[in-house]
């Protein structure tokens, strides 16, 4: 039984700090240097790119004209929307039993699973992917151990096909769709879940009237993480992927990189970020955006 | 609708428990300890203790939240702990009020209709009873934390009600409240339960709110109960020290019987205090016991006054209560005697350092034997 005393104090002094808020200026005194590097770093690279994306090589709209009314770039824009959203679906699917596990559990178990959780999110993508390299190559380690047991004569063909692309960015994003569920679900107050069942409710109905719509912030702010850095992907599409899984990065890269055409490549960026925003406008008002500020609190 | 038509609208009454040598181990401690009680249909009963005495323990085991060690709980003659929390039927409100805070009012109460299929036009019809009965008609379409403390606790109540459960659980449910909507409410669930003959099971460790709401209160302690009485009772007879402490303000002193007649004791107190209390049954010379005497039946003697004690002491400390006065006196090495003063306009308070002789009347001497 708590003592219930304190409980009236804390709002009151939150509230009292909240009546002397921080001069103005003071404020932004302290703003200044996080706003000064995004501007510089941020913001005006990305202006740049916006303003190449018009003036390179000649001005005008050229290349979104080009962008639009080219099959294949409408094409990989629309795969490469299609991966992001099934990666997205497929953390889901895994991630949040996950959470639910972390959320659950305590002590020496639950230090295990964030343990098993966060290193893989502490290291280098590069070398995740080179692993998953090593794992589904031709002579990898499910190709050897699938011909030891006899299932295949031949090596299956795992690496570059759009299999791996999935299999390494559900790997890679997976802590970003498990981390902001758990919070979330940390927080559900248990007795929400006793005063359910106490009302009726199985624990089926329980989950899916109480709880599970009360983990919506943390699912809907874990897929956008999930979906927008899905959607810049180019390392792990790249090494794991097949000729036929191009991405928009990918498409992005090459311009750049093999036919210096930058300001083509400027328009590509530009398309994708507008596009990017414009979905998770149209998301945020169908969902409730504040459901998603809500998660990521 | 009126409050007189209201029990016709909610048909069903509360069901009489049964609690039977109940017992809860955990793996690090014992919880629960063979606790029997049988609560009455339509009695409110208090599960009154300290933090840790397994009030709540024991709530949680009726409510199906914990499955007993051993021992048996019957609702309405029917054995229950083997059934899961959702088939009991029971009524619960929260200390946290646990309002789901993704439904509204209208929901929220509507809520275990819905898990028993009841039909929605039915549904509707009972909510708006629901929310007439706590006063809160109109506010169907608000989220929980669009309410007050009260009004939430409110909804609560109602929720744990529409479903006419035999039987309603209730944890601390007001201890978030500041004192006058607690006094309030307390009113206000004793006005419901009486109306619709409710069974109430209520956990508390407010003395006060236990004394003003309860049938009966069962005192617990170190998860065992210590007695289980009507207010009155306990509060004038307390069987323990623990009891006598626990329930309003006591002054208990430890004591060695020096004599014993036939209807009078005298204890005689290390700081050489001879009190005289009234014999109880197996009273005899030389037992040790401790001793409790309520604030309130001590008084200050004038010259000419004289009671069945007399002791003298100094005044160390005064504390002005509004109401009354409280005395902390000195009347021997270890013996600290606490006592009670109502306010009276005209009357002079005396002040710290002043001598005075105080009094007080061997039937206010409650006496226990200490184990040994």
């Amino acid at each position: 039984m708590a003592i219930h005393d304190g409980a009236s104090v804390v709002p009151t002094l939150s509230a009292w700090t909240r009546s002397f808020p921080l001069e103005g200026r003071a404020r932004l005194l302290l703003l200044m240097p996080a706003v000064g590097f995004l501007l510089l770093v941020f913001a005006y690279p990305l202006v740049l790119i916006a303003v190449r994306s018009v003036t390179d090589p000649a001005p005008g709209f050229g290349h979104y004209v080009q962008i639009a009314t080219t099959d294949v770039y409408v094409r990989v824009l629309a795969s490469t929307f299609g991966l992001a959203l099934s990666v997205t679906l497929a953390t889901f699917v895994l991630g949040y039993p996950v959470a639910y596990a972390l959320a659950r559990s305590r002590g020496f178990v639950q230090a295990l699973l964030v343990m098993l959780v966060l290193v893989p999110f502490w290291t280098s993508l590069l070398v995740r992917t080179y692993a998953w390299m090593v794992i589904l190559g031709r002579y990898g380690v499910v190709n050897k151990t699938l011909m030891a047991l006899g299932l295949t004569d031949e090596p299956l063909k795992l690496l570059h096909t759009g299999f791996a692309t999935h299999i390494g960015m559900v790997h890679i994003l997976l802590p970003f769709m498990i981390l902001p569920i758990w919070s979330v679900m940390s927080r559900i107050d248990r007795s929400l879940i006793m005063a359910a069942r106490s009302l009726g409710a199985s624990q089926f109905s329980t989950f899916l009237g109480i709880y599970f719509p009360l983990t919506l912030p943390g699912v809907f702010s874990g897929a956008l993480f999930v979906f927008i850095l899905a959607l810049g992907f180019y390392i792990t599409p790249a090494l794991l992927g097949g000729p036929s899984d191009l991405t928009i990065s990918m498409l992005i890269a090459q311009q750049v990189s093999e036919l210096l055409a930058w300001g083509f490549a400027s328009a590509l960026a530009v398309t994708l970020l507008v596009v990017t925003l414009a979905l998770i406008l149209v998301a945020g008002r169908l969902l409730g955006l504040d459901k998603i500020w809500e998660g990521l609190k | 609708m009126t409050l007189e038509e209201l029990p016709k609208a909610l048909e069903r009454r509360g069901a009489p428990v049964r609690l039977e040598q109940l017992s809860k181990v955990f793996a690090d401690s014992v919880a629960v300890t063979d606790v029997s009680l049988e609560v009455g249909a339509g009695e409110f009963l208090t599960l009154l203790g300290p933090s840790g005495s397994g009030k709540t323990t024991t709530l949680l085991m009726i409510a199906g939240f914990l499955v007993p060690t051993r021992g048996e709980i019957f609702i309405g003659g029917v054995p229950v702990s083997r059934k899961p929390p959702h088939q009991r039927d029971i009524g619960v409100v929260f200390q946290s009020y646990a309002l789901f805070p993704h439904l509204t009012v209208f929901d929220n109460v509507a809520f275990p209709l819905k898990m028993r299929k009841v039909p929605a036009a039915r549904i509707a019809e009972r909510v708006a009873y629901a929310l007439d009965l706590i006063r809160l008609e109109g506010l169907g379409g608000r989220y929980p934390h669009q309410l007050s403390g009260g009004q939430q606790q409110r909804v609560a109540l109602a929720r744990a009600l529409v479903f006419e459960p035999p039987l309603l659980l209730m944890d601390e449910p007001l201890g978030a409240l500041d004192r006058k909507l607690r006094e309030a409410m307390q009113l206000e669930i004793k006005r419901l339960q009486r109306t619709l003959a409710l069974t109430v099971i209520y956990v508390t460790h407010d003395q006060e709110e236990a004394l003003t709401m309860s049938d009966r209160i069962a005192v617990m302690n170190h998860g065992r109960i210590e007695q289980l009485a009507s207010p009155e009772e306990l509060y004038e007879r307390p069987c323990t020290a623990f009891v006598a402490d626990f329930l309003g303000e006591s002054n208990s002193l430890n004591g060695t019987i020096v004599r014993s007649d036939a209807s009078t004791l005298v204890v005689g107190t290390p700081g050489g205090l001879q009190i005289f209390a009234r014999k109880y049954a197996d009273a005899a010379a030389g037992r040790a016991v401790s001793i409790s005497i309520r604030p309130e039946q001590i008084h200050m003697l004038g010259a000419d006054e004289h009671s069945d004690n007399e002791v003298h002491g100094v005044i160390e400390e005064v504390v002005y209560l509004g109401e009354a006065i409280r005395y902390l006196i000195r009347a021997g090495p270890r013996e600290l005697l606490c006592m009670k003063k109502q306010n009276r306009r005209g009357h002079s308070n005396p002040q710290a350092g002043q001598s005075v002789r105080l009094g007080w009347s061997a039937d206010a001497v409650i006496v226990h034997p200490v184990e040994q």
